[in-house]
């Protein structure tokens, strides 16, 4: 940094805007070239280009996406696939089917005071 | 404004003649601005071609033609803030950089061609460019738009969405970071 002119006077706040306005007429507005506008609308072009084909690709992806879908949709619901029996049953009838194999004979709990009863009457019949 | 509002809502719908005369009325405004910000002449254009390109395709977004310079002024302080974060990572300036108009520039200052009023202006160039350096491209450019462009802290409200109270603070604070840089740079 050139310290001929400012080492003195960058010592307060007011002296750094001072420099600042100095700057300020020290950079010239620079003017365009004649290409500014030409230039510009190519790369308005070439952004709207990329984006046309990032829109055009995302589509085919969304229709491609949708088209698998379908297909495995129309695939599984292709009676001819089903070839484990277990898929065909419906939920209810895998429960019903689930708990008659673990269903149990009925029986009456036995009381204590009957069991008690009867070896009273037993007892007064000897 | 330098346009009128009707021009804005024609461009939001698409009408490139009414882009085009946007862009003629505001791009000296826009080149000025940039210079000052990021003062390095030949990519200027550059800049400012990137802000057009971003209000092109971001005009559709402006809620009101009110807004539009704000709208336009925070378009190019973050195109700019884009710049100078890049050039940090390549912050030295070598003589394929330079254009065939600068190299001209600096024969001629070398051999003593230059007037006593350009050499001041550059040396002034040089010095705000080198203490702008030394800070964070966030300060550089607030301090640029307060201190240089002029903007008031209302502008400045609009621009960031910040207090004016936050701005004050991050202000000062920039300020003194620049006061430091400079003391930093003194021999001794």
């Amino acid at each position: 940094m050139p310290q001929d002119e400012f080492p003195e006077a960058l010592k307060g706040d007011s002296e750094l805007s001072d420099l600042f306005q100095k700057y300020r007429h020290a950079c010239e507005t620079p003017d365009a070239s004649a290409n500014f506008m030409p230039v510009l609308w190519e790369k308005i072009e070439a952004r709207q280009s990329q984006l046309t084909l990032f829109g055009r690709s995302s589509k085919a992806l969304v229709t491609c996406a949708l088209a698998a879908s379908l297909m495995m949709g129309i695939y599984v619901a292709m009676p001819g696939n089903h070839a484990n029996p277990f898929y065909t049953a419906s939920y209810v009838e895998v429960l019903a089917f689930d708990e008659a194999l673990h269903a149990v004979e009925y029986s009456e709990p036995v009381h204590a005071e009957s069991v008690m009863e009867t070896q009273d009457a037993d007892f007064e019949l000897l | 404004m330098l346009v009128e509002f009707d021009l804005i809502k024609r461009a939001q719908g698409g009408d490139s003649v009414a882009f085009n005369q946007i862009v003629l009325a505001y791009r000296k405004r826009i080149l000025g601005t940039i210079a000052r910000l990021i003062s390095r002449v030949e990519d200027v254009e550059d800049v400012a071609q990137e802000v057009f390109l971003r209000l092109f395709f971001s005009l559709d977004q402006l809620r009101s033609p009110e807004v539009f310079e704000t709208w336009l002024y925070r378009l190019t302080v973050n195109a700019a803030y884009d710049y100078l974060r890049k050039q940090r990572k390549r912050p030295e300036s070598r003589m394929s950089d330079l254009t065939e108009q600068q190299v001209m520039m600096a024969d001629a200052a070398a051999s003593g061609k230059f007037d006593m009023e350009e050499r001041r202006k550059r040396q002034v160039r040089e010095s705000v460019s080198s203490l702008l350096g030394a800070v964070s491209e966030e300060d550089r450019i607030l301090l640029t738009l307060k201190e240089v462009e002029g903007l008031s802290l209302k502008d400045l409200e609009k621009i960031y969405k910040v207090k004016e109270n936050a701005l004050k603070v991050r202000l000062f604070r920039a300020r003194q970071r620049v006061l430091r840089a400079f003391g930093r740079s003194l021999p001794g």
